[in-house]
């Protein structure tokens, strides 16, 4: 499976892991289309699944319908190689992910119906190694307690 | 539009965050309320009140009185904020409404009808921005404009000064944003993965010894 874009610059090759607390505090509101897919935990979203999951929904609505990915996987992952022994340095760059919070918005559709958004969303997400829900914008308006 | 619903408000003594989430708790919303060359007041409101307010579209952008001990107060909802993952109302901004002033104020846009570029011509309806400024008496700030995009082409588009606004309104910022545009057929090679590059590593300069 392919990946999905990567960096075109980067200033170090290698990264720490880093911490993932708490809630998304930006992206977390569908602001292009009319529909989204809403992520329900923190996580590590590799550039293969958004590519996956990109193609799912492209193949899902045919032609027609626009697509945002509000995502993008800029964190280099590294792995050391089978059967190594520990220490020698950090293991080399093995792909590209994106860190999400609870709360993040992933992907955006506008131009098709609910029913067509809601079934390319659900094969999206079956791409997906997190938990997700269907959003539309009607449910941002804070008409929910 | 300017609506005949009056939400109780109380006057919240105590701040923070903590004190916020047991309000929360126990069924209300903290919400600012202000206006020009006045003080902000710190205030709190029925959950459920103010949420059905902002779950009708008719009333969302609706003016609406704000009764604190007995005294009414003409207000709209200027902004609200959410939690991020269960979407629930967390706090209301609330700015205070001269009746008698012209006001500003955003008004969402309804796209009408199927466009012939979509119907006959395959390509899709997209909507640009999706609410347009407005300066007018409140008493006369709409709900929503409909605009009628039947007519549109494939590549054709609709601006906000397409919009036929009412007589005293008075359309603020820019008039070329557009409204919809009806985007031809995607073709095959669009939905092609991009080749993965390999990543450019960007060196500092070497020390100077």
């Amino acid at each position: 499976m392919a990946e999905y874009k990567i960096p075109q610059k980067v200033k170090f090759r290698k990264q720490q892991r880093g911490r993932r607390s708490g809630l998304a505090t930006r992206g977390s509101l569908i602001a292009f289309g009319e529909f989204g897919l809403k992520v329900l935990e923190a996580a590590w979203i590799s550039g293969k699944e958004i590519e996956a999951a990109r193609i799912a929904i492209s193949r899902a609505v045919k032609r027609g319908g626009k697509l945002w990915i509000r995502i993008f996987p800029d964190k280099p992952i590294t792995k050391k190689p089978a059967e190594t022994r520990m220490g020698k340095g950090k293991g080399a760059p093995e792909g590209w992910v994106a860190v999400v919070k609870p709360g993040r918005i992933l992907f955006e559709m506008e131009g098709v119906n609910e029913e067509d958004a809601r079934e390319a969303m659900r094969l999206a997400a079956q791409k997906l190694s997190v938990k997700v829900k269907f959003v539309t914008r009607e449910d941002q308006q804070g008409g929910i307690v | 539009m300017i609506s005949d619903v009056t939400l109780v408000a109380e006057v919240r003594t105590s701040r923070g965050s903590n004190e916020a989430r047991r309000m929360r708790r126990a069924g209300k919303i903290p919400v600012s309320v202000y206006s020009k060359g006045t003080d902000a007041a710190a205030l709190a409101v029925n959950a459920r009140e103010i949420a059905a307010l902002l779950r009708s579209e008719e009333t969302r952008h609706a003016i609406f009185n704000l009764d604190l001990a007995g005294e009414k107060t003409a207000v709209m909802v200027k902004s609200i904020q959410l939690h991020p993952l269960r979407g629930t109302l967390i706090h209301a901004d609330l700015l205070r409404i001269d009746l008698t002033a012209t006001i500003t104020v955003g008004v969402p846009i309804h796209l009408v009808g199927e466009p012939v570029g979509v119907k006959i011509g395959g390509g899709s309806l997209e909507h640009g921005v999706r609410e347009i400024q407005v300066a007018c008496l409140p008493k006369d700030v709409p709900s929503h404009f409909d605009v009628d995009v039947k007519g549109l082409q494939v590549g054709q588009h609709l601006s906000a000064s397409d919009i036929k606004l009412p007589e005293g309104m008075k359309l603020v910022g820019d008039s070329n944003q557009f409204v919809a545009v009806v985007q031809g057929p995607r073709t095959a090679t669009e939905t092609v993965a991009p080749v993965a590059e390999p990543e450019v590593i960007k060196r500092g300069k070497p020390d100077a010894k």
